[in-house]
C-alpha cells in the first residue's frame, strides 16, 4: 500500500514537472504567462497563470482571450478578450478589452502580435512563484529545500558504502526537486491592462463666416495677457493666448 | 546496482548544488524576477471636468457650444485626475460620433491639448499635441509627456482651430478620453561580479 501511494505520488510528481517544463520552453506553441494585473477579472484574477497556445489569427473568434505582444514595448505581453476582427485578405486586425474596462482598448491588435489563445487558467499561482522569487522565498524554497536534499544524497551514499539497508528518493525530496523546478521556471509576466475613459459629449461649432467672405472678428469679453506659448494650431501664424478660465476665447 | 545508485546520487547533488549556488547569487544581487509588489489589483478611476479642477465626475460632460470662423481657434480648459493610487495613466484621445456639414473636412479642424497650470497659466516647455480630426477620429495617443501620474490632477488647455479655406457651416463630436495603465518598468537586476 505504501509503496503504491510513493509511486502514484513519484507519477505526480514527475508529469506536473514535465508539464511545466514542456510549457516554458514553448513546445507546440504553448505558453505561460503570469497574470499581473486585473482587467480581466472576474475571468482571470490578477497572479493567476494562463496556459497559451498560438492559434493562427485567422482561427480566432470574438469573444476569444488572447495573449499579444504590447503595441507599445516590445517583449511585453497583454491578456484581452477579442471585441472585433477584421479579417481582410492580407490583413488580420482585432480590437480587444478588458472585461473589467469599460472601453474597448485603444490600440488594434495585428495578427501577426498574436501569441496565443487562452486555453486555462489557473488561479493565485502567481503570487506563489512572485513570492519563491522573493528573497524570503528563495531562503525557503530552494536554499534551504537545497541543503536538505544535499544532507540526505550524502547520507545516501556513506550508508549504500557501508552497505546498510535504505531508502532512497523518498517522497519528501521529489517534493523538494518540484518546488525547485516551479521556482526555476520563469513564466513571463502577461498585463490585463486596466482603462477608463472619461467623455466630453456635444460639442458644437458654427462656422459663421465661410470660404472667401469677409470673417468676422469676435472680440473676447475679458482679454488676458497674450503670451506666446509653444502651440501653433492656427494658419497665419495665428497667436495662441492664455485663456485664464475664460471657456471659447477667440483668436485672430 | 550499488554504483549505479551513488551516480544518481552525485548527480542529484550536482544538479542540486548548482541550483543552490545560483539562488544564493541571486538573493546576494537582488535580481528577483517576478515581485509582489508589481500586481495591480483593484480598479482604476480617470475623472474629468470642464468647469474647474474641484468637482470632478466619471463623465460624461457637456461639451463646448460656440462660433467658430475659418482661420481662427478658442481655447477651452479640460481638467483629468487620474483617482487611481497606484496606476500611472497613458492618454488616448478619440472623437466621437463626429458630424460635419457639406464642404467640411475633417482635415479643417484641428485639436491640440497643452498641460497648463492649474490658475490656466502657461508652463514654460509644457508638451503639447495638435492633431487633426482625422487622426482624432480614429482614435490617436497622447503620448508618454502626457502620462497621467497615479492621485494626480491636471488641466490642460484644449484649443480648437478651423482652416481659413472652411465653409460656412457646422461641426459636432464627443471627445473621450481614455487612461491605460502604464506597464511599470521591469526591474533591473545587477550584473552579477
Amino acid at each position: 500500500m505504501k509503496n503504491i501511494f510513493k509511486t502514484v505520488a513519484i507519477i505526480v510528481v514527475l508529469f506536473f514537472g514535465l508539464c511545466l517544463f514542456v510549457l516554458s520552453i514553448h513546445i507546440g506553441g504553448w505558453r505561460v504567462f503570469i497574470v499581473k494585473s486585473g482587467s480581466m477579472e472576474p475571468t482571470i484574477h490578477t497572479g493567476s497563470m494562463v496556459i497559451s497556445r498560438y492559434t493562427h489569427p485567422s482561427l480566432l473568434k470574438t469573444h476569444d482571450i488572447i495573449t499579444f505582444v504590447g503595441p507599445t514595448k516590445e517583449r511585453e505581453f497583454i491578456t484581452h478578450r477579442i471585441t472585433k476582427i477584421t479579417d481582410t485578405n492580407e490583413y488580420i486586425s482585432i480590437k480587444t478589452k478588458g472585461d473589467k474596462n469599460n472601453a474597448e482598448d485603444v490600440w488594434d491588435v495585428p495578427g501577426g502580435s498574436v501569441v496565443g489563445k487562452v486555453l486555462a487558467v489557473i488561479p493565485y499561482i502567481g503570487y506563489v512563484l512572485a513570492f519563491a522569487q522573493s528573497k524570503i522565498g528563495i531562503l525557503l524554497f530552494i536554499l534551504i529545500p537545497s541543503i536538505f536534499i544535499l544532507v540526505e544524497e550524502v547520507s545516501f551514499i556513506i550508508s549504500v558504502l557501508r552497505k546498510k539497508h535504505t531508502d532512497h528518493l523518498k517522497g519528501s525530496t521529489f517534493l523538494m526537486i518540484m518546488l525547485l523546478v516551479g521556482t526555476f521556471l520563469s513564466p513571463q509576466p502577461t498585463y490585463s491592462l486596466l482603462s477608463d475613459s472619461a467623455l466630453i459629449s456635444g460639442n458644437r461649432f458654427t462656422v459663421t463666416a465661410g470660404k472667401n467672405l469677409p470673417r468676422t472678428t469676435v472680440t473676447p469679453t475679458m482679454k488676458p495677457t497674450i503670451t506666446p506659448t509653444p502651440i501653433q494650431a492656427c494658419k497665419d501664424g495665428n497667436e495662441d493666448t492664455n485663456d485664464e478660465d475664460d471657456q471659447g476665447e477667440d483668436e485672430q | 546496482m550499488m554504483i549505479k545508485k551513488i551516480i544518481l546520487s552525485l548527480m542529484i547533488i550536482a544538479a542540486v548544488g548548482a541550483t543552490g549556488v545560483s539562488a544564493t547569487r541571486a538573493l546576494l544581487n537582488d535580481s528577483a524576477v517576478l515581485g509582489t509588489s508589481t500586481f495591480s489589483t483593484g480598479t482604476v478611476d480617470l475623472q474629468i471636468s470642464s468647469t474647474n479642477g474641484n468637482s470632478f465626475t466619471d463623465g460624461p460632460v457637456p461639451g463646448f457650444t460656440d462660433t467658430l470662423n475659418p482661420g481662427t481657434s478658442k481655447n477651452y480648459s479640460v481638467w483629468l485626475k487620474n483617482a487611481t493610487p497606484d496606476v500611472d495613466f497613458s492618454l488616448n484621445g478619440h472623437a466621437l460620433n463626429v458630424v460635419l456639414s457639406p464642404g467640411i473636412t475633417t482635415t479643417f479642424i484641428k485639436i491640440a491639448f497643452t498641460k497648463v497650470a492649474d490658475d490656466g497659466s502657461a508652463i514654460v516647455g509644457a508638451p503639447t499635441v495638435l492633431k487633426t480630426m482625422t487622426l482624432w477620429a480614429g482614435g490617436d495617443p497622447f503620448g508618454s509627456t502626457f502620462n497621467l501620474a497615479a492621485n494626480t490632477a491636471q488641466r490642460y488647455k484644449m484649443n480648437v482651430s478651423l482652416d481659413d479655406s472652411a465653409p460656412a457651416g457646422s461641426f459636432s463630436f464627443d471627445f473621450q478620453f481614455t487612461g491605460t495603465q502604464v506597464i511599470p518598468p521591469s526591474p533591473t537586476p545587477t550584473p552579477t561580479p
